[in-house]
């Protein structure tokens, strides 16, 4: 093969261009940590890192809400243990109070002693944590315990519970609505009054010093306590459901980001290493770029 | 016996290699020139024959053709290389352009302004009697509708500055057509005698050379008399006469190429041309429908869950107004209050229902059978592939074109090694004819002595 001047050169420099576009692309994954810069590195790869980015998208998000849902029902649980300590003492107090209802100045300060329970129950209602009503179902703004008519109070609340999204399948009701709690109008079943009507009552009858008709409250005070302490394992219940999504998640979202950065990310060692290598071959033909044509007739003419 | 002829002889070797050494100079000077091919001394001996009057012996040597090495084969393969060359650099070009319009880097793709939609709704449904979330929906709906309203913007400019640059392409091909006329003038008038100039042939090669890299220029025989060098099937050039192409914008939108004279349409096959002309009324149109799809299926998903539901404020309605990527922005009292937003359907703050509704949409095929993730992956996937497989092409072309290249250089480049031995010869060549020239005139000389 004839070989003219402008054939050799046009070569090199074919090659040092080449060597040189190696060498950037090894340069710059080394240098970003990234295999897949722009979606032509490889097509097929940045759809499933997309795919793959939705997944991880939505598994955060999930997270976020499972911690808030958590949050809202830690809140609650708090309010219920206080709950479940005062109906507790109402019973106590109406167990007790049967027999200590001789003494006129016995029985005033039994009667304080509930009446001042009673506006701790109105008020465990009506508690208002980061600006909501937390017992008032979805109707956060709203105080639910409405005692402005008198006894028995009125619930002014959503009958339909807050609820989070804790999976695509599983929305996690996170709220209790007062009426629930407080057998508002007889929202449970079993006939039994309301709470605080029957805090009322045990006061009366305690003020009026009729020991039968106060014994005979506990069995409501009884009925109210299981009915807390039942939601109250709904509670935790669904705290323990909380933590078991937030592992599962959690893993699921380990899994994800692992194939994504696999999918994405560069393999620095065999980066480094196929970086190392352009470099030789760029050096190689700059090299021979710089003794092209060192020697040539002209040399031994003189 | 006469000493005269010889002389004359002698001479004619004398202007013989002068002429051959000015020729090596030609070539020496040229070795960088691109498009230069090597030309050569054609030497002829004179017919020599015994002078039966003088008994001497009359010749000679004449430059008979100043050749150009021919590479005729290889240039048409080069032209059909550059063509494809032509056609997908463009190409690839302007793809590339589009890959760094919807993908400029990894965080802002489609894909991550969809995901952080859909979470906003997902956040909302989970707190829709607080601000910050609602807020939230606000801003990233915001910023998925200015996203589409930018691309779509940007991939419109894209396509004009595309039909700048078409423009450009035919004016140069109407250049390069009338100057390939004009060298076939300047050929045929250099006469029919011996090899016309060789830097004219060379010129009018590269111009062919650039014409098919533009516009896929077929010329099949460009040194044959009359030749007719060809664009989509019709005449470009004829002769000494070429045919001009216009470009205007059909009432389409597309771009339509004609003959000036005829008004008839071009279709280029190949060339620059080709690879602008479909990637800009082909692919663009494609991705901007893709777009618009994309924007109006959200529009229609997004309100016909969110007009069930009422905002904190007793707003009703649209979430989204619009009908395409151009003009999706959100409705003007979801982008003034974020308590329009209607979380839930019966108005209470707690309820979240209708987020968590617009949240499962993205589990739902709303875009043409797929979802938006799944949208956004094969957009993306589409994106690079177009992408991936002009370049491909433009590197098959691309490296065909350089093989040809190399032929080509190989057959008509200038070695200067060559140019020196032949440098020596003619030069030996000619110190010999001068020493001859000695000789004779040493002979004449010493007759003369003799004479006188």
């Amino acid at each position: 093969m004839r070989i003219s001047n402008s054939m050799m050169s046009s070569h090199v420099r074919t090659w040092l261009l080449r060597a040189q576009e190696r060498m950037f692309m090894s340069q710059s994954q080394a240098a970003s940590g990234l295999r897949l810069q722009h979606p032509s590195d490889d097509p097929t790869g940045a759809a499933q890192a997309s795919l793959l980015r939705a997944d991880s998208a939505r598994h955060s998000q999930y997270l976020e809400d499972i911690q808030s849902a958590k949050f809202w029902l830690k809140v609650t649980e708090a309010k219920l243990a206080d709950l479940t300590e005062q109906v507790r003492n109402l019973r106590d107090l109406a167990v007790g109070g049967a027999g200590q209802m001789q003494e006129t100045a016995q029985r005033t300060a039994l009667v304080s002693q509930v009446r001042a329970i009673q506006d701790q129950l109105a008020d465990l209602a009506n508690v208002q944590i980061n600006g909501r009503f937390i017992f008032a179902g979805q109707a956060t703004k709203t105080e639910p315990m409405d005692l402005s008519g008198g006894l028995p109070p009125t619930y002014a609340g959503s009958t339909s519970p807050s609820q989070i999204s804790i999976s695509p399948q599983t929305a996690l009701t996170v709220g209790v609505t007062a009426d629930r709690l407080y057998n508002i109008g007889g929202s449970v079943s079993g006939g039994y009054e309301d709470l605080i009507s029957t805090c009322a009552d045990l006061g009366d009858q305690i003020e009026a010093g009729d020991a039968q008709a106060v014994s005979q409250l506990i069995d409501d005070f009884e009925f109210h306590l299981s009915n807390v302490l039942a939601i109250r394992g709904e509670i935790g219940a669904k705290l323990q459901t909380c933590e078991a999504a937030a592992d599962r998640l959690a893993a699921l979202q380990e899994t994800t980001t692992v194939s994504l950065s696999e999918l994405k990310d560069a393999d620095l060692s065999q980066v480094l290493m196929e970086l190392a290598e352009h470099q030789n071959a760029y050096q190689a033909a700059a090299g021979i770029a710089a003794s092209l044509n060192s020697i040539s007739l002209l040399d031994f003419l003189r | 016996m006469s000493i005269i002829p010889g002389i004359n002889t002698v001479l004619s070797s004398l202007l013989a290699h002068q002429q051959a050494l000015d020729i090596t100079g030609q070539n020496i000077a040229n070795v960088d020139t691109p498009g230069y091919h090597r030309q050569e001394a054609v030497l002829g001996a004179r017919a020599s024959r015994l002078d039966n009057g003088s008994g001497s012996i009359l010749g000679g040597v004449d430059v008979l053709d100043i050749r150009r090495a021919d590479t005729s084969y290889i240039d048409l393969q080069i032209r059909f290389a550059a063509s494809k060359f032509g056609q997908f650099s463009a190409a690839s070009q302007q793809l590339a352009a589009v890959e760094g319009i919807l993908n400029p880097s990894g965080t802002e793709d489609l894909g991550a302004i969809l995901n952080q939609f859909w979470n906003s709704w997902q956040a909302l449904a989970a707190s829709p009697d607080q601000t910050a979330p609602r807020l939230t929906v606000q801003q990233a709906a915001s910023e998925l509708a200015s996203w589409l309203n930018d691309r779509h913007s940007q991939l419109l400019a894209l396509q004009s500055s595309n039909y700048e640059a078409i423009e450009t392409s035919v004016a140069e091909i109407n250049r390069l057509a009338a100057e390939v006329a004009e060298l076939n003038t300047r050929i045929a008038r250099s006469g029919p005698t011996a090899s016309p100039p060789g830097e004219l042939v060379d010129q009018r090669q590269q111009a062919l050379e650039r014409l098919a890299e533009l516009g896929g220029v077929v010329a099949l025989k460009p040194e044959a008399e009359g030749a007719i060098i060809t664009l989509n099937g019709h005449p470009l050039v004829q002769g000494g006469h070429s045919f001009a192409v216009e470009v205007e914008q059909a009432p389409d939108g597309t771009v339509l190429l004609t003959w000036a004279d005829t008004g008839r349409e071009i279709n280029p096959e190949g060339g620059e041309l080709a690879g602008l002309i479909s990637i800009r009324d082909e692919r663009i149109p494609e991705y901007l429908q893709a777009l618009d799809n994309l924007a109006s299926q959200m529009i229609n998903a997004v309100n016909a869950e969110h007009q069930l539901g009422v905002g904190l404020n007793g707003a009703t309605g649209s979430f989204f107004v619009g009908a395409g990527a151009a003009d999706i922005r959100l409705a003007d009292p979801i982008a003034n209050d974020p308590n329009a937003i209607a979380a839930g359907s019966a108005g209470l703050p707690g309820d979240g229902s209708i987020a968590a509704a617009i949240n499962a949409l993205r589990d739902q095929p709303i875009i043409s059978g797929q979802t938006t993730s799944e949208f956004a992956a094969a957009f993306t996937a589409r994106i690079g592939e177009d992408l991936n497989t002009a370049r491909q092409e433009q590197a098959i072309a691309d490296a065909i074109q350089q093989q040809m290249v190399a032929q080509q250089q190989s057959i008509g480049g200038v070695s200067l090694d060559e140019e020196m031995t032949r440098m020596m010869e003619y030069q030996r060549a000619y110190s010999a004819a001068a020493r001859v020239l000695t000789t004779m005139d040493q002979m004449v000389g010493e007759l003369l002595e003799i004479i006188g």
